[in-house]
């Protein structure tokens, strides 16, 4: 008897996802470089009902529903804002910062809001290395980072005016499919089978095998913001609301039919 | 009165299951691509029915070729829900492997156990570079085969022409099929479709980027059909129990005697 509940409360259930998904992406409107979620409906597996006798089946494909058949991220870019912070890089295209997490694996962040930590190394705003390690002398003035990922440091009073100085090289790396990444919080990825191998290179190459595709460039004092449009995410949460409303009505319906049902013998 | 209460409960069953059918289609307004169900009452096969035969010397009696009335039927069964294969709203998604399809038309989608089709144009490129649906099945270009793209900016055109900084690299594969193919829904998408593909006319079919086609469920129709099943149900549930009242009656009441 429940089965005939099924498929409001799927789309019940459903629709409490997208709510859940909006949230986030509002609570990160302001977070660096966030991706936003959506969420994919695909309808469920029917279920065969099994025919009387000769008479056709009354009804091949009841019960069903809908459910969230993925929550992909847009990597659409968001916006360049200019901080003046030298250590705020943002890559302008495609790619991922390789950082290396406490556990030892390389995470991948588009968020380059870097600091220098005690040991002299960049890192992020979680404090994880940077990959390939930059190691920033102590008596650093002056920091800047061209558009191909080459770190110059210039020494010593700014007066005195030191020649400026290549510490590192940045590398960005490339997925064929970065939907297949996995979100390990703190604005990181790491790598799934789904996401396939990375290429790692220098910004502004081309990629190797790809025909237009280039590393991004990096965007030297410059943070990307999070793609979540307001607009967007404001529509999508009406239309989830009028989803619910009218499975919730639907439920109430079938509701009152069992009830009728269950009165027949009063 | 018994076959009464029977063709009351089958409306019943009937309309439960019309009911069904419209909670899984309300369920998924806002899945990209579904087809709507359709469902349509049939009436159990007539049969016919006589009067008692009356004969003056005796008071009531019934002879085995009484004189024909007509025909009666019996009750109502919901019949195998259709597919409607209206064209559903387009909605701008701006994502680069977004594809809608305007007029007849399926994607064809190779899975491990067979080539299935669908109008859920939600693509991404996979690990092997094949553009691919989101659960993982690749989608065929023209030729039947799948479809390798660079990485990148990509064109792709009415016709299904993907372009890669000018240069084509695939076509998708849009195919419709005769009026009489067997079109089934299995779920996460995807209809298996019994019948022979054709390339679509391009003239009435066009594929359009960085939009996805949505729901073809029409909310303010199947909505009225929910409280339209709903009061047929309690019509037929009323009825049901009138005629159990009547039979109490019967049984309770004729022939009491004081």
């Amino acid at each position: 008897m429940l089965s005939y509940l099924r498929a409001p409360l799927a789309g019940l259930r459903s629709q409490q996802v997208v709510f859940d998904t909006i949230a986030h992406n509002l609570s990160n409107i302001n977070t660096n470089s966030f991706r936003r979620l959506q969420v994919d409906f695909a309808d469920v597996i029917y279920r065969q009902i099994q025919p009387v006798q000769d008479q056709p089946p009354t009804a091949r494909n009841l019960s069903g529903g809908v459910l969230p058949e993925a929550i992909p991220r847009s990597f659409a870019l968001g916006h360049f804002e200019v901080t003046g912070d030298p250590l705020d890089l943002a890559i302008n295209g495609e790619g991922f910062f390789q950082t290396q997490l406490a556990d030892g694996r390389i995470a991948y962040t588009r968020d380059g809001s870097f600091a220098v930590d005690a040991n002299g190394r960049l890192v992020t705003a979680a404090g994880n290395p940077l990959l390939p390690e930059v190691q920033v002398p102590e008596d650093a003035t002056r920091f800047y980072v061209y558009p191909n990922g080459a770190v110059f440091v210039q020494r010593g009073a700014a007066d005195r005016a030191d020649a400026w100085q290549q510490i590192g090289q940045l590398q960005v790396a490339v997925f064929p499919n970065p939907q297949g990444l996995i979100s390990v919080g703190a604005n990181q990825f790491v790598a799934t089978p789904a996401a396939g191998a990375p290429q790692v290179g220098t910004p502004g190459d081309l990629v190797p095998g790809e025909a237009n595709l280039r590393f991004g460039e990096v965007l030297f004092a410059t943070l990307e913001s999070s793609n979540v449009n307001p607009a967007v995410e404001t529509t999508t949460m009406l239309m989830a609301q009028r989803a619910y409303s009218v499975s919730a009505r639907t439920l109430q319906v079938l509701d009152e039919m069992l009830a009728g049902a269950a009165n027949l013998r009063r | 009165m018994i076959r009464g209460m029977y063709a009351a409960a089958a409306a019943m069953l009937a309309q439960m299951v019309r009911q069904q059918v419209l909670a899984h289609n309300l369920a998924n307004v806002n899945t990209p691509g579904y087809r709507q169900d359709r469902v349509s009452l049939r009436q159990f096969p007539l049969r016919p029915i006589s009067a008692p035969d009356v004969v003056p010397d005796r008071p009531v009696a019934v002879s085995a070729a009484g004189l024909p009335l007509g025909q009666m039927a019996t009750g109502v069964l919901a019949d195998l829900p259709s597919l409607n294969l209206q064209q559903g709203p387009l909605r701008e998604t701006g994502e680069p492997l977004d594809m809608a399809i305007v007029g007849p038309g399926f994607f064809a989608i190779q899975r491990p156990d067979g080539v299935f089709y669908t109008r859920d144009g939600r693509f991404v490129r996979n690990a092997e570079g094949f553009v691919s649906d989101e659960a993982g099945g690749i989608v065929l270009g023209q030729d039947l085969q799948p479809i390798a793209i660079p990485a990148g900016t990509l064109h792709v055109d009415a016709a299904g022409m993907i372009r890669a900084d000018g240069v084509v690299v695939g076509q998708l594969g849009v195919f419709t099929f005769p009026p009489d193919a067997d079109i089934e829904k299995i779920g996460i998408n995807l209809l298996r479709v019994t019948g022979a593909p054709q390339a679509a006319d391009p003239v009435l079919t066009t594929v359009h980027q960085g939009f996805i086609e949505f729901s073809n469920v029409d909310v303010t129709q199947s909505t009225t059909e929910v409280l339209a099943a709903l009061r047929s149900y309690e019509a037929s549930q009323r009825l049901l129990q009138m005629q159990d009242q009547l039979l109490e009656r019967v049984v309770g009441e004729v022939g009491r005697v004081g």
